[in-house]
């Protein structure tokens, strides 16, 4: 058995084993970060070798993320070999550079180890050359002391930190070792280009979110018959450096957000002809293009779906048309997947039939959306996030209603704010808040002749509930 | 409407490969189209064709906009049925287009909602009463 130990500069390297030309298709066609492990895993494990994990792993932590043909029992013995000073294998998180064979004391087969780290080899446009050194891409490509878990200095952006475990073939050649090589790395490549991708795309509805909401205020302060009511008034007067100093941060994030408009703007007519061109093509692609083609055809799609959502912000304007409110809900909840799913909130959904209702759909995502992100920022530490819907019958038996409760398990409202909760600049978040969201939700029910509630017990949870009518009176 | 001919469309967008696209595919689909980079050579092409549809871009040329072309072709057809293609509408924009019953098509479109929508608007035609 080689004992060895070999180091690989991945900057260095020549792709002389370059992974088969479907298990690159099979990696890049991932468009979720998280559909990318289990690829890996399995390409990995059609290389000839037993069994592959991957662990989620910082100096003095690990613990596994998802893996292939490893009992439980095995399992836990790894992520402490991983996490346990003076192990072998510890190294290998620490150094931020590939290792094999090791040998682990329980394990009749050497291992090869490969820590994954948020890398490019060039510093992101963000950072520009007076901040490059602080790219974190950089500066893990670079083999610098950048290890896990950190964010960006420049973009915020959190690196990922996970080490690819594999249980080595028998009678494994130098090979071998470089064909693991050069498949992990290609992995690692398309994963940092996704967390960056989805980063952009987050950051960019916050964005958007703050921009609508401060379009909404300009409107009010704009229109001359809008009084300001006696609390807001208090609240402005109390408040007067909060508020200047917040009016700054909005017109900061307005900036920013008029920039992606226009972004948007531009990028939208290159955008339709490509579309176009692609679907003009489709009768002409032979079949071993087909693979190709398609990856075309499905990104193509994809970058045609963020134009679209990032533009459909900016229609504030849309005439009222039927829609049902269920599918506004369900848009809503697709965009904001991921992000519950990272802040660990379980999203349970009750949509009872309904009929159509005479809306402005993109103000009313906006309401879901606000309410949504309100209930997130509610369970730091994750928790659940209930959304019901179903009709309900005026008292006078005439009109019907759409009943939306939105509830989460999260901190509550102290019972001080509640009564001012949909004001302006009332805020449970503190500084991270605008204490604008509620205030436009409320404005725009009204606007649809709706109505909200809220319900809240501190240490327990929220519950918000609107109604809208489904024909205007 | 005789069943045998093709319909005609104008299609007018400023932004050369959009506007070649949306004619390929739609010829593609059977229909007889004329495609006009500018308000100018569109306001020039329905003098010279009676046409069955038109599908015009908001922003055009200079200052010029899609409503001068649809003005322009409902003087001679006040039924013509008529679609703006656009990216982003105003407020007013969107006033306009309502108050005098222009569909608003927003980029980007899907290919199926673009054909579909031109199919619709041209039945109509067909179904509305001379």
């Amino acid at each position: 058995m080689a004992t060895a130990k070999m180091h690989f500069q991945p900057q260095r390297r020549r792709r002389d084993h370059a992974p088969s030309r479907e298990a690159c298709l099979r990696l890049l066609q991932a468009e979720r970060s998280e559909d990318v492990f289990p690829i890996l895993l399995e390409e990995i494990v059609a290389l000839g070798h037993p069994r592959a994990a991957v662990l989620e792993a910082t100096p003095g932590f690990a613990a596994p993320v998802v893996a292939l043909h490893w009992g439980r029992h095995q399992l836990e013995k790894l992520s402490t070999a991983l996490r346990t000073r003076g192990r072998p294998a510890v190294g290998v998180t620490d150094s931020s550079r590939a290792e094999g064979p090791v040998k682990i004391s329980f394990l009749h087969r050497p291992l090869y180890l490969y820590p994954m780290r948020l890398s490019s080899p060039s510093p992101c446009p963000e950072a520009g050359p007076a901040r490059a050194a602080e790219c974190l891409a950089a500066q893990n490509f670079r083999g610098g002391k950048g290890y896990p878990g950190q964010t960006c200095g420049v973009c915020t952006v959190r690196g990922h930190s996970a080490t690819v475990v594999v249980e080595l073939r028998r009678h494994h050649s130098e090979a071998d070792l470089a064909a693991l090589h050069d498949l992990i790395d290609l992995t690692n490549v398309h994963l940092s280009r996704l967390f960056k991708a989805e980063h952009y795309y987050n950051r960019l509805r916050d964005m958007e979110i703050t921009v609508a909401q401060v379009g909404t205020v300009m409107h009010k302060i704009a229109d001359p018959t809008a009084m300001l009511s006696e609390r807001q008034h208090r609240l402005l007067i109390r408040d007067k450096d909060r508020v200047e100093r917040r009016m700054l941060e909005i017109e900061k994030f307005a900036a920013a957000g008029r920039l992606a408009a226009t972004i948007a703007h531009e990028v939208n007519n290159p955008m339709e002809a490509i579309k176009n061109a692609v679907y003009l093509l489709a009768p002409a692609v032979s079949e071993g293009a087909a693979p190709v083609y398609n990856i075309l055809k499905s990104e193509t799609e994809r970058v045609a779906r963020v134009v679209r959502q990032m533009l459909g912000l900016y229609r504030e304007t849309e005439p009222s048309k039927p829609v049902n409110v269920n599918t506004i809900i369900e848009d809503t909840l697709l965009l904001l997947n991921r992000q519950m799913e990272r802040a660990g909130v379980r999203v349970e959904t009750e949509l009872g039939a309904l009929p159509d209702a005479i809306l402005g759909a993109d103000q009313i995502r906006q309401v879901f959306s606000n309410l949504l992100l309100n209930a997130r920022d509610a369970m730091p530490s994750g928790g659940i996030l209930r959304v019901r819907t179903r009709t309900v019958r005026a008292l006078d038996g005439l009109r019907i209603w759409v009943r939306v409760l939105v509830a989460d398990t999260g901190i509550g409202i102290a019972p001080e704010i509640i009564d001012d909760i949909f004001e302006p600049f009332v805020t449970t978040k503190g500084e991270k808040g605008t204490g604008l969201g509620l205030w436009i939700v409320k404005g725009i029910v009204h606007n649809h002749e709706g109505r909200i509630s809220v319900r809240s017990r501190p240490g327990k949870g929220t519950v918000f509930q609107i109604d809208l009518p489904v024909t205007k009176p | 409407m005789n069943g045998d001919r093709k319909y005609r469309i104008l299609v007018v967008d400023d932004e050369a490969a959009v506007l070649i696209t949306y004619r390929l595919i739609l010829e593609r689909h059977g229909y007889d189209v004329v495609a006009c980079p500018t308000s100018r050579d569109a306001i020039a092409a329905l003098e010279q064709h009676a046409f069955d549809g038109l599908l015009c871009d908001y922003s055009l040329e200079e200052h010029h906009t899609g409503f001068e072309v649809i003005s322009a072709a409902r003087e001679r057809d006040p039924a013509l049925p008529v679609a703006l293609l656009t990216g982003y509408a105003t407020k007013e924009t969107a006033d306009e287009a309502a108050s005098r019953n222009i569909d608003i098509m927003f980029k980007p479109i899907e290919i199926d909602e673009f054909l579909d929508a031109t199919h619709r608007m041209l039945q109509e035609k067909v179904l509305r009463p001379a």
